[in-house]
Order: structure tokens, then C-alpha cells, then sequence
């Protein structure tokens, strides 16, 4: 099995590792949390100007045509950047949807947008009962005249507040849990009748609670077929995994990385802690569970690369679950091998500690994803 | 480790009675003062006309009680008024076990297989030929058989026939049972092993620094392992319990599934095999050894990393 990258690969990963060195350190991240945004437009101006949002989409529409290892090399540095621009929101998850589930016309009207940085995007598709049930929708769009009217209400969605576009999952048909007869809508946030309540996420960035009363769309807002919409979002869901699995790759190597250093330098009982071989034993710990996220991180990239279907699928779940355990032994022990600074608001293992326990949770956690792996 | 320190000559001599399956060998390395400290080791070859007088004794030697050859450390020790030998100074021997002074004692373990040996070594003269590699630096022998590398890598297929034999016996027990949870569980870690040494594979070929120390996938895979096995015994459920000889299975039959048995037998030994190559706090200050060494540039990214012959 080959693990060497390409040379467009390198490129741009070295591209994005360069960018976070220089241009995103933790102070000015932290800033931007607190802004009123939540994070810089002129951040995103320059992510379209160097190409990134355009990454996962064809060269047909107008983007550079990166597989799901080019995404997961732009997501490890993320992480490792803890960014908060909406990168996962706008271009993975809804731009992933209208990429899987759009027809030509579609494309060509939204993505657009997307790539050159003018459009903000959210996926819709959780909801207060659901949990990690993709299928558990109460939100229904009802045929009328040549188009759909939406009725519901919509939890926690990602990048809520900034968005332009909404993409929302709904049932046209069937029971509240059923497979079938759930439908992808590409909504204006600013329709009649959309509604958000917008609040800040622990992790340090923005969603919202979208409430739908009468909302008109055309039928060209739809993606796809009608009813057969789940398989775009599960597809999307995947895609939602790689990248937030990603990311908690790279929040890991961080925290290993500062916790020796720490280890090596902080002193206490007249030497180095990092002496200690409790610690050192630690430490080799959570070197491994990086690695092995890493390794699993690879190989789910490269069966998305391969083809999506129940190997990609289980490859992925596979991925996730490492991920939730891993992600949670390192932030864990980043926090406690730091002491009394690991507490602290102002240093950035904490920080770190929050993303990865969130992402533990995202898209389905440990458990979820064992029971899904152990399906397929 | 005949590949990797032998000469020409010596691989000509011993590589094949190995390639026909006609002669064992067995690796004698710890003592009863120096098991995981290798320089405690007290066994001492002193020079002997044209070859060697080795004096000392072994324990512990898996496979040692049929082994035909014994491949030795020792201490070579030049100066025999002296009485303390150079720390470093190590050296392999290809020892018989026919020749005279050597004594091999079967010792038991809780498995109930008789699979390692004491070696008592009395004055045994060797040939000048017997020799097969010094080092001054006694912690590259030690190191490179605590971490043979071939067989390292290849514990996740040992490993995966194993979860084959829990999925057989799970196939019998009711879909609900939280087993199969657990199974899934396991099988994620083994999933990330195989990726772990295909990396590691990968590296090596391509001739760039390892991602980890090998000692790492050393333990990982012990560990699954360990976890494979209880989750075998606990298929089992009561019939865990049963411990019957060779015999009493002969003239009765099995006490319950006919793999419960055997399956109880094995997962003993991998408790007396998790201790070969040192027990897991010895492993893992091995890897940390190695960590502790290598640069942690967060800008460079690994895989332009220079080559390093260590592990």
C-alpha cells in the first residue's frame, strides 16, 4: 500500500501548513472567536483567492477537482490551526450536498458562490429528537402550486448565523423515522418565514436553531429526487466525518507535541517533570492514539478515494470511532500533564481539549459508529 | 538476527538446516539477575585458544528445551584476571545444545506447556567459528531482539485468525449479546494496527524514518491480542471453566463446544507470550527512548523527514 502523496498533494498541504504558521496563530484565532462574526471575511476572501474553497468541487464546476485525500490534508491543518472560519459548514457539508444531490443547473447556480468566497452556507439537518438519526425528521415540506411549503424546526446548525444559503433535509412522505421519503431543499436564509436564533458553540464557533413556518421554495430547490434525499445526506455525513476526524488528527499532534515540551521544560520537585517515568509513559500514550487516528484517518481517505459504499462506509465509522476515543485520551491527558496552566482560558490546550470533545460527539459518537461498523 | 550479524560463511553454515525445518534454534538471552536490564548480564565468554569458553546461565529460553542450537549473548571478557567485564562489550554466540556443559532444563509455565528452558552453561568450548557478531554497544543485540522486526509486523494476521475464531463462537450466541459490541470494538484497534504496519511497511521501503518505534506496534498488537482472547473465553461462557488433559479428551470427548477448550489453553499462553521482549512499562520505556530522541518540528511535516538507519 502506498502512502506517498502526490506532488499537487504536497503542494497544497504545504500551502495551508504555511498559512497557518505565518498568517493563524492562537492570539488572533482567539480574537476572532470573540468578534462579532465569529470569524474573518477577509480570511475567506483569501481562502478563494488561494483556491481552498474550491478544492472538493470538479473542475467542471469551477473547482480544482481534490479527492477525499486532498480534503483530509486541508482538514489535519485546520485542526492543527483550530480554525474557525466555516470551511466545514459553507463547502464540505452544504456545498457537499448540492455537489452529490444537484443536477447541472443547480451547480452551476450555487457553487459558484461558494468557490469564490461569496456565499455562506449551512446544513440543516439535525433536530431535537433525532440525536445521530440522519432519517428522524418532523420537518415536512407539503407539495403546493409548482413548488414545496417547509414546516419545522431545524437544531443546531453549523455556521447558522452567517449563512446565505440553507440546506435543509425534510420529510415529504412517510413516518417520522422512515428512510424513505425524506427530501434535500436549498433554501435563502432570508426567505419568509425562516427564522434563527443564532448563539455561540463550546468549541469556539457559531450555529443556529432555524425555525420554518410557511416556508415557500420552487421546485428547483430541490436536490434530487423527492423522497430519496437521505442517501445525499448520509453521503454528506461521511464526507462531514473525513473532515472533522481530520481535524482532530491535527488538534492531536498539537497537544502531544506542546505536552512533551511542556513536560521537558516545567519543573517541580527540582527537575523537569518530563523525568518522571509515569509521565513519559503518558506521553507514549497519546503519541500512539495520534498515530493511530492518523493510520485509520489514511486509510478511510483512501477507500473514499476508491469508491463510496459500504467498505468507504465502514472504513469511515472505523475512523470516527478511533477518533472519539483517541481525541478524548489526548485531550484528556493534555489537559492533566499541564497542570494548573491546562485550566486556564488563555492557554490553548483547553481549547483544543473543546474541539476534540465536540467532535467526539459530531456526526455520531463512539457508539454510534460501532454499531454502524458492526452492521456493514 | 543470523541475517542480520552472521557472515557469508556462518549463513551458509546454519541458514539452511532452518530453510529445511531440520534444525531449532532458540534465542538464549535473559538470566535470573538480568532479565529487562541487559547489563546485568553476567554470562562470559573468555578467549580459549583459537575459540571461546563460555560460562554462565540462561532462563527463560522460549522454544529452548528442543532447540538443536542456541544462538548466545554473553560478555566477552579478554582479560581473565579481571573480574568485571567492559558494560558494552557484548557478543552472539551459535551455541549446540550437544555440546559438553550445556545442561537444558525444561520450565514450566501456568499455561501447562513446557515451552521455555533454563540453560546451564559449564565451561562449553567453542569454535573460533562460533562467533557471530560483537558489539561494543550491548543494547543494539538486546534492542534488535526485543524488537524483531518481521515478526512484529506480522501479529495483526495473527490476530485477525483470531478474530476469526471469536466470530465463529459468536455466531452461536443470541444477536443481542453484548459481545458482538465489544467484538466491533476490537476489530477498530485491529483495523488501525494493520494500517500502523502498513505504514511502518511503507516507510521502510521508501527508506524513510519509521513513523514510531517498533516496540510501539510490539505492544499494541500484545494488547489486542489479550483483548481477542477474553473475548474468546467469555464466548464461552461457564464451559471457560473446564481444563481437561489431553487424555481424559481423548477417551471422553469435549466438556462443551469442542473449541473450548483449546481456545482456554491458547489464551494462557498469550499471557506467558505477552512477557517475551520485555513487559509493557519495559517496551514503553524503550519507545520512549527512541521518541524522546527525535526532533518535535511542528513546521516540518514527517514525511520530509531524513532517513535514519535506527528504528
Amino acid at each position: 500500500m502506498d502512502f506517498s502523496f502526490t506532488e499537487e498533494q504536497t503542494l497544497l498541504e504545504d500551502s495551508v501548513a504555511k498559512y497557518f504558521q505565518n498568517d493563524y496563530d492562537f492570539d488572533s484565532r482567539q480574537q476572532l472567536v470573540k468578534s462579532e462574526d465569529g470569524f474573518s471575511k477577509d480570511n475567506w476572501s483569501t481562502f478563494a483567492e488561494l483556491g481552498w474553497l474550491g478544492v472538493p468541487f470538479s473542475e467542471e464546476d469551477g473547482g480544482f477537482g481534490g479527492g477525499a485525500i486532498e480534503s483530509m490534508l486541508m482538514a489535519e491543518n485546520f485542526g492543527k490551526g483550530l480554525l474557525v472560519e466555516p470551511y466545514l459548514a459553507t463547502v464540505v457539508l452544504a456545498g457537499g450536498a448540492i455537489k452529490h444531490g444537484g443536477s447541472a443547473e443547480q451547480k452551476a447556480k450555487y457553487l459558484p458562490g461558494i468557490i469564490d468566497g461569496s456565499t455562506q452556507a449551512a446544513l440543516a439537518y439535525a433536530e431535537p429528537q433525532g440525536r445521530f438519526n440522519l432519517a428522524d425528521l418532523t420537518t415536512t415540506a407539503s407539495k403546493a402550486d409548482d413548488g414545496y411549503v417547509l414546516n419545522g424546526y431545524k437544531a443546531v446548525a453549523m455556521n447558522g448565523p452567517a449563512a446565505d444559503l440553507l440546506v435543509i433535509s425534510a420529510r415529504t412522505s412517510g413516518e417520522q423515522r422512515d428512510e424513505d421519503g425524506v427530501s434535500v431543499f436549498v433554501v435563502d436564509a432570508n426567505a419568509d418565514g425562516v427564522s434563527r436564533r443564532d448563539y455561540p458553540t463550546v468549541d469556539g464557533m457559531r450555529a443556529s436553531e432555524v425555525t420554518l413556518e410557511d416556508v415557500k421554495v420552487g421546485a428547483d430547490c430541490l436536490l434530487g429526487e423527492e423522497g430519496q434525499g437521505l442517501a445525499i445526506i448520509e453521503r454528506v455525513i461521511d464526507d462531514g466525518i473525513m473532515a472533522v476526524g481530520s481535524e482532530a488528527v491535527g488538534c492531536m499532534e498539537v497537544l502531544y507535541k506542546d505536552t512533551v515540551e511542556y513536560c521537558k521544560t516545567r519543573e517541580q520537585f527540582g527537575q523537569p517533570i518530563g523525568k518522571f517515568q509515569v509521565l513519559q509513559h503518558r506521553m507514549v500514550d497519546m503519541f500512539m492514539e495520534h498515530e493511530q487516528s492518523k493510520s485509520l484517518m489514511y486509510m478511510a481517505a483512501m477507500r473514499m478515494d476508491e469508491g463510496y459504499g459500504p467498505e468507504a462506509q465502514k472504513a469511515v465509522s472505523a475512523f470516527k470511532v478511533q477518533v472519539g476515543k483517541s481525541g478524548r485520551f489526548v485531550g484528556q491527558n493534555a489537559v492533566q500533564l499541564h497542570g494548573g496552566m491546562g485550566m486556564t482560558d488563555e492557554l490553548n490546550i483547553g481549547h483544543y481539549f473543546k474541539r476534540l470533545t465536540i467532535i467526539d460527539t459530531l456526526f455520531g459518537n463512539v457508539d454510534y459508529h460501532l454499531k454502524r461498523f458492526g452492521r456493514l | 538476527m543470523l541475517l542480520r550479524y552472521a557472515s557469508a560463511q556462518q549463513q551458509a553454515r546454519y541458514l539452511p538446516g532452518i530453510r529445511a525445518l531440520r534444525e531449532t534454534w532458540a534465542v538464549a538471552f535473559a538470566e535470573p539477575e538480568a532479565a529487562i536490564d541487559h547489563t546485568a548480564m553476567q554470562t562470559v565468554a573468555q578467549p580459549a585458544g583459537d575459540g571461546w569458553r563460555l560460562q554462565g546461565e540462561k532462563c527463560w529460553v522460549a522454544q529452548g528445551h528442543q532447540a538443536r542450537w542456541l544462538c548466545c549473548f554473553a560478555r566477552v571478557q579478554e582479560d581473565p584476571e579481571s573480574a568485571h567485564t567492559a558494560l558494552r562489550n557484548a557478543a552472539l554466540f551459535a551455541v549446540p545444545t550437544n555440546a559438553a556443559g550445556v545442561t537444558l532444563t525444561a520450565e514450566k509455565t501456568f499455561d501447562g506447556a513446557q515451552q521455555m528452558a533454563a540453560v546451564s552453561l559449564d565451561d562449553v568450548s567453542l569454535p573460533a567459528s562460533a562467533l557471530l557478531a560483537r558489539s561494543t554497544d550491548g543494547a543494539e543485540f538486546a534492542h534488535l531482539f526485543v524488537t524483531t522486526e518481521m515478526s512484529t509486523l506480522s501479529q495483526s494476521a495473527v490476530a485477525r485468525a483470531q478474530l476469526d475464531v471469536l466470530d465463529a463462537q459468536l455466531q452461536t450466541l443470541d444477536p443481542a449479546d453484548d459481545l458482538h459490541s465489544q467484538r466491533a470494538a476490537v476489530a477498530v484497534e485491529l483495523q488501525a494496527l494493520q494500517a500502523m504496519e502498513l505504514r511502518y511497511v511503507d516507510a521502510r521501503q521508501r527508506q524513510l524514518q519509521v513513523p514510531y518505534p517498533i516496540e510501539l506496534l510490539r505492544l499494541r498488537s500484545r494488547e489486542i491480542l489479550l483483548k481477542l482472547g477474553a473475548l474468546q473465553v467469555e464466548s464461552f461462557g461457564y464451559y471457560a471453566l473446564p481444563y481437561p488433559d489431553e487424555m481424559l479428551l481423548h477417551n471422553e470427548g469435549p466438556i462443551g463446544p469442542d473449541t473450548a477448550a483449546a481456545t482456554v489453553r491458547q489464551n494462557l499462553t498469550q499471557h506467558v507470550a505477552a512477557l517475551y521482549a520485555g513487559s509493557a512499562e519495559g517496551l514503553k520505556d524503550a519507545a520512549w527512548q527512541k521518541l524522546d530522541r527525535q526532533k518535535l518540528d511542528k513546521q516540518k511535516p514527517d514525511k520530509q523527514s531524513k532517513p535514519e538507519n535506527k528504528d
